[in-house]
């Protein structure tokens, strides 16, 4: 096999013909300024091409059924081996997915649960034996003949549901008879309960009289019991029956004595919340149940309810025409000044107060009616209707009328029932080592290591168990090792940030031990603590050791310094890079002039230090008593009006502070109230703001017709300077022939996408410029209208560069543009599709959309979570000078982040640790960074101390 | 009264029968995934007749399949067989409402063979009919009885089809035998207005016996209408006590809709006809209209009606 990965005649994008050799089973990394072709070379070219080699080996009938990869436009690649892309996409939205199930822990950790786990009496909590059912079977056959055992399955009703929909359900599986606390009841009768008090209600599954030959109906009656029990199954013994040895001696060693209860073997699968039948009946095993929530109903207080204060509750309703005359209140009082008892009574019910009931007669006015009604108030109400739903699996389609009501009126809380441990109770009374699957999903990886390690097992399971708790230590330490000690299993997959998710699959693909892969990553750093990022490369290395080929796109200087073949591509970005600048051993190439990264190694060039700290307008936000997530009740003080930088180690906190708390309650005050903070008590100083913008790295668009011009808005004014144009006026083109996506401009061929797609069933799409526009979109009486000579297809194909020299002329646009320009965004095509642009440029398009307008606003608060993602050393610098340019016009820019060149050009610094998970979430210094460089206990000081 | 030479003829049909259905048994005894054989139908309750068939259930072990439906024949007799697995047939039985047809089947059923005893309990405790599903059945029935109610006004008065009335007026009669027979806490069985007439037989002789022998006339219509119309009013509030006494106890307006699906949810039966018209129409419950959409994806709101019902209220008026 050849030693190298050869490419030859790379053309993605902006990449020049270029041929490259890479050396296998080393560490590439790959580098050079954004927009230089990195990510073109690593993602568009070799990635492509192997994934599609790869695809085109299957059979044709496995070709149809996953959608084929364009050749990469390349003239040839040698030396590829099956490739494995881990990039930094956050597309995990499904609330079921885990970090135990992205990790696979999760089965082992079920596993473990199935083969050791300790079943408890659900009644007693003693510890029971988990038996088969052919032991079950067996047991009973060796009873006397003639002797009539029941069966029964203890059952459970879901929370804050009558023990009558309990029995309606039993019913419908076709039972009839229950025993409630020791009572034999039909159910075909009405039965009154206590609702509050806990009965223990079991059903008779069948009644047995052992004889010979009842194997069969006995297998099958004994798996309806598991089933209707979760797993649970009481065994009694008519008290007519025989009374012998064996009949005496049944239930001693077999269950609980007391109650007379098994458990069934317990499987893998019991301990999955996916399965319906394993998961909390209130929350389905979600965790979180939807709630009415009281704020989201006030549209606006300083209307009256007629005038709509309460949305939909408005004066038409008869109810609240009821409610106003019964306790005379006016519907034409603002809402904020009717009394609080009544303002509470519109949420919460008249607590079943008896009231006259007021209707309209046909004339439609209205009377009071003989009738007595009382109210439940507008949050039970919607619980009611939308819990309704949600058990007889009648919920609204998204997007229907319906579902728009409860998404605008409901939040999701804390399943009331399970308290967000998403399995049934069943469940949570298998135990290993006294813990449940529960309490191990929330213990962190160090801990669950610990935990895995002290685990002992039976002679009889030992194989087995062995075999678990190797496979769980070993994955655990993986974790571990590339730092992601802090988080849990339980963790929701959706609230992980892009680096942690890339971080764990990195460690899953070493954990499946392959060798002679292709590992195609994406700046695996990312969202790291400097302190940690040589763990990544630890990591990275092992996977190299393990005889897999290693390429990877980075800035880190930490891992470019530790790779064993450095590519930089450049020089510059766009149209200005696509080359291979310097290829070779760090040591090879640090020296050497060419090579723009080794000038930042080696020191010859550095992001220079402010010459002096900005100092605050003198006006502070305070969030108080930050308890959200690991936060140890914390109180932070930002100062406004300069750059503030957020620090921590992964998992200190940072997140749960600035974005949880702040961002959502700043959100949640100046524009949508839906939304809810995280834990804590208030937030003060919140006048001293005017508005609040997160720039976050979130695409800008989802369609190809998104691009950076109408982004960033200047779009419509250069389809207005062509409608301006003579020619446009003579032919009355108004500013929507303009526009690729309306009808009267775009090219009626391909429906101004600019290219035809061929469906080749089992081959890939073909993509082809449209032959009658030529991939110009418009139509051809659009483009003869010219605009200064170019029209306006040429115009959407010019870079943010050429834009800005030839619209000189225009202030607004080549304003908008300078900006784009400076922030490093120069070689962005105005016309390039949003799906093609990185995190970085996305995030980078937003600022300089902010920075475009920023002039109408002063006093905003900009939130940016790690805004260097993505960013070469030399794009940093000018981010910086942009960031700094926010805040000399008065507003104050919050920054997440590690990027050391950031926080040393900060004029504040919050650090939060000292570690992450829980031994994180306290303050550890606050100050302009000289002060945190001298707190020996803050890992970021350490790390300041020697830019400083 | 039968003559001699009849009870002669009848007396040998029946030994016909008996004899086919013991050879029947006999096979199957042999197969040992037969656990029992069940008679139901007309030798069970009746004589047969000479074009009678037989209706058997066949349970068979939880192992072993066949298709549900199955006709033998025993010495040119037809045999049709229902057959079950033990657990299927076990969970029909308990599952299902007690007073329904399939019901009937059993309430006089015979075991001919079987080597389970246990399902003898089982086939002993389905003749027991439960308050809350006498309850429901109660609603299903009077839903049954006013469907037929209008129907058989609507013949007479606007279509002008006095035999049309007629035959939806007998519908009708049958709905009030089975509400008679329900009341008394027995299965409404295939002959209920027979069971009825036993049981409240001036009512029943005149609704159905008179009805039968009388000249159609409007007037004479009207008349057993008016008969039928007192015979539901008087046992109306227990037909729908299940309905009052949940609108009494939410205090508020609900729906059709969410009356049904409550009790169904509480029975684990379904009330697909439950019809509410008659007792606004007494005054008993308040009716108004909540605002609903067709479907959830629906924009128009249309008008469901809701229902309120104050039990003092109505105390206060008597």
């Amino acid at each position: 096999m050849s030693n190298n990965i050869s490419v030859k005649g790379a053309r993605a994008n902006n990449l020049k013909d270029i041929d490259v050799e890479i050396p296998r089973n080393q560490l590439t990394v790959i580098t050079g300024v954004s927009g230089s072709g990195k990510s073109s070379l690593l993602f568009d070219v070799i990635f492509s091409e192997g994934q599609r080699k790869l695809l085109e080996s299957m059979s044709s009938f496995s070709k149809r059924r996953i959608p084929m990869m364009p050749k990469a436009d390349v003239t040839s690649i040698k030396g590829l081996s099956p490739v494995i892309a881990i990039g930094q996409i956050r597309s995990m939205h499904n609330p079921r997915s885990t970090v135990g199930t992205m990790t696979e822990i999760s089965n082992y950790i079920r596993l473990l649960y199935a083969t050791v786990g300790k079943a408890h009496c659900p009644y007693c909590e003693v510890e029971i034996v988990t038996k088969t059912a052919n032991h079950m079977i067996e047991k009973l056959e060796r009873l006397p003949k003639g002797t009539e055992v029941e069966l029964l399955a203890p059952v459970f009703k879901i929370y804050g549901e009558q023990y009558e929909v309990l029995f309606g359900e039993i019913r419908e599986k076709g039972y009839k008879k229950v025993r409630i606390d020791g009572k034999f009841k039909d159910i075909s009768e009405k039965i009154e309960l206590d609702e509050f008090k806990n009965h223990h209600i079991e059903v008779i599954v069948d009644k047995i009289i052992v004889e010979d030959g009842i194997y069969n109906h006995l297998k099958k009656s004994v798996e309806n019991a598991f089933t209707l029990g979760s797993g649970y199954i009481l065994f009694e013994i008519k008290e007519s029956s025989v009374e012998t040895k064996e009949t005496i001696s049944f239930y001693k060693n077999y269950g609980c004595s007391d109650h007379h209860i098994v458990m069934g073997e317990l499987k893998q699968n019991h301990f999955s919340s996916n399965i319906l039948e394993n998961s909390c009946r209130t929350c389905r095993g979600l965790g979180v149940r939807i709630q009415a929530e009281k704020q989201l109903f006030i549209d606006d207080p300083e209307k009256s309810i007629r005038q709509g204060a309460l949305g939909h509750f408005n004066a038409g309703r008869r109810m609240v025409m009821t409610l106003s005359k019964n306790y005379n209140f006016s519907l034409d009082t603002p809402y904020k000044d009717l009394p609080e008892e009544i303002r509470d009574m519109m949420f919460h019910g008249n607590k079943g107060e008896k009231i006259s009931y007021w209707t309209k007669n046909q004339k439609g006015e209205w009377y009071e009616s003989r009738w007595k009604t009382h109210y439940e108030g507008l949050l039970n109400e919607t619980n009611r209707l939308y819990w309704h739903a949600t058990r007889k699996g009648t919920l609204p389609t998204p997007g229907s009328a319906e579902q728009n009501f409860y998404t605008r009126h409901m939040t999701e809380r804390p399943c009331p029932d399970c308290q967000g441990k998403k399995l049934n109770s069943q469940r949570l009374f298998v135990t290993v080592n006294g813990k449940n699957i529960y309490e191990l999903g929330n213990m962190d990886m160090k801990e669950l290591l610990g935990f895995i390690k002290k685990v002992t097992f039976e002679e009889k399971d030992k194989k087995v168990g062995d075999q678990i708790v190797k496979e769980s230590i070993k994955r655990l330490e993986l974790l571990i090792e590339i730092g992601l000690d802090y988080i849990n299993l339980n963790r929701r997959a959706d609230t992980l940030a892009g680096g942690e998710a890339q971080r764990i699959r990195i460690a899953n693909s070493i954990g499946s031990e392959m060798t002679g892969m292709l590992y195609c990553l994406d700046e695996p750093t990312i969202g790291l603590h400097p302190r940690d990022s040589y763990k990544v490369v630890r990591t990275l290395k092992r996977l190299r050791d393990l005889g897999c080929t290693v390429m990877v796109v980075e800035h880190d200087l930490d891992t470019i310094k530790n790779a064993d073949t450095i590519i930089e591509i450049g020089p510059g970005p766009g149209s200005f890079g696509g080359e291979i600048v310097i290829q070779g051993k760090p040591e090879e190439i640090m020296e050497d002039n060419r090579f723009l990264t080794g000038q930042y190694l080696t020191g010859r060039k550095t992001i220079a230090l402010p010459s002096e700290r900005r100092t605050s307008n003198g006006k502070v936000l305070k969030i108080l008593g930050a308890k959200e997530n690991n936060l140890k009740n914390i109180d932070i003080e930002i100062p406004l009006g300069v750059l503030v930088s957020v620090t921590g180690v992964s998992g200190s906190g940072k997140s749960s502070l600035i974005h949880d708390i702040l961002f959502r309650k700043l959100y949640s005050i100046f524009y949508d109230k839906r939304i809810m903070a995280g834990k804590h008590d208030e937030i003060q100083g919140v006048e001293n703001i005017s508005d609040i913008r997160n720039i976050d790295q979130s695409p800008i668009g989802r369609t190809p017709r998104s691009n950076p011009a109408t982004y960033v808005g200047f779009f419509d004014k250069i389809r207005k300077l062509f409608k301006d144009t003579e020619a446009a006026k003579q032919r009355n083109f108004g500013v929507s022939y303009f526009s690729f996506n309306h009808k009267n401009g775009r090219c009626i061929e391909c429906e101004g996408e600019g290219e035809k797609r061929t469906d080749l069933q089992f081959m890939p799409d073909i993509r082809n410029k449209c032959p009658l526009c030529n991939g110009a979109r418009y139509n051809r009486d659009v483009l003869e209208i010219k605009y200064r000579g170019k029209n306006i297809a040429e115009i959407l194909d010019m870079s943010v560069e050429e834009a800005l020299e030839f619209f000189e002329h225009d202030n607004t646009i080549s304003y908008k543009l300078k900006v784009m320009n400076d922030l490093g965004l120069g070689y962005l095509k105005l016309g390039q599709s949003a799906t093609t642009l990185s995190g970085g440029e996305a995030q980078r398009i937003k600022l300089s959309k902010e920075l475009g307008k920023i002039k109408r606003k002063k006093n905003n608060l900009y939130l940016l979570d790690e805004p260097t993602v993505g960013l070469h050393m030399e794009d940093i610098q000018k981010l910086l000078t942009s960031l700094n340019k926010i805040v000399d016009d008065g507003n104050t820019v919050l920054v997440v982040e590690h990027h050391l060149d950031v926080i040393k050009s900060s004029d504040h610094v919050i650090d939060l640790g000292p570690e992450g998970g829980s031994e994180g979430g306290s303050v550890i210094a606050q100050g302009a960074p000289e002060e945190i460089a001298k707190v020996e206990e803050s890992y970021t000081g350490q790390f300041l101390k020697e830019l400083l | 009264m039968y003559s001699k030479a009849s009870k002669e003829k009848k007396a040998s049909i029946r030994a016909r029968y008996e004899k086919a259905l013991g050879d029947y048994v006999e096979k199957i005894k042999h197969d040992p995934y037969v656990i029992a054989v069940v008679l139901g139908g007309s030798l069970a309750y009746y004589d047969v007749g000479e074009d009678s068939n037989l209706d058997t259930m066949i349970i068979v072990k939880d192992n072993a399949d066949s298709a549900t439906h199955r006709v033998f024949t025993e010495e040119g007799i037809t045999i049709d067989s229902f057959v079950m697995k033990r657990d299927r047939f076990r969970r029909h039985l308990e599952g299902i409402i007690q007073g329904g047809q399939y019901h009937s089947f059993f309430s006089k059923a015979k075991i001919l063979y079987t080597t389970d005893d246990s399902l003898r309990d089982y086939i002993k405790d389905s003749n027991y009919f439960g308050s809350k599903d006498r309850e429901i059945q109660l609603l299903n029935f009077y839903s049954g009885a006013f469907y037929s109610m209008y129907k058989t006004r609507k013949f007479l008065y606007i279509v002008g089809d006095v035999y049309g009335s007629y035959s939806f007026y007998m519908q009708m009669v049958s709905c009030l035998a089975q509400i008679e027979v329900t009341l008394e806490g027995i299965i409404p069985l295939r002959e209920v207005i027979q069971q009825a007439l036993k049981l409240n037989p001036t009512v029943f002789n005149k609704v159905f016996i008179e009805a039968s022998e009388m000249k159609k006339t409007e007037e004479n219509m009207t008349e057993m209408i008016k008969a039928c119309e007192e015979y539901l009013d008087e046992r109306m509030e227990i037909a729908y006590k299940p309905v009052l006494d949940y609108l009494a106890d939410v205090g508020e307006f609900r729906t059709l809709q969410e009356i049904r699906e409550y009790l169904e949810s509480k029975s684990g039966q379904r009330l697909p006809f439950l019809n509410l018209r008659e007792i606004v129409r007494r005054g008993w419950v308040l009716d108004s209209v909540e605002e609903k959409r067709i479907t959830d994806r629906s924009q128009p709101l249309l008008h469901e009606p809701s229902f309120l019902y104050d039990p003092s209220m109505v105390k206060e008026e008597d």
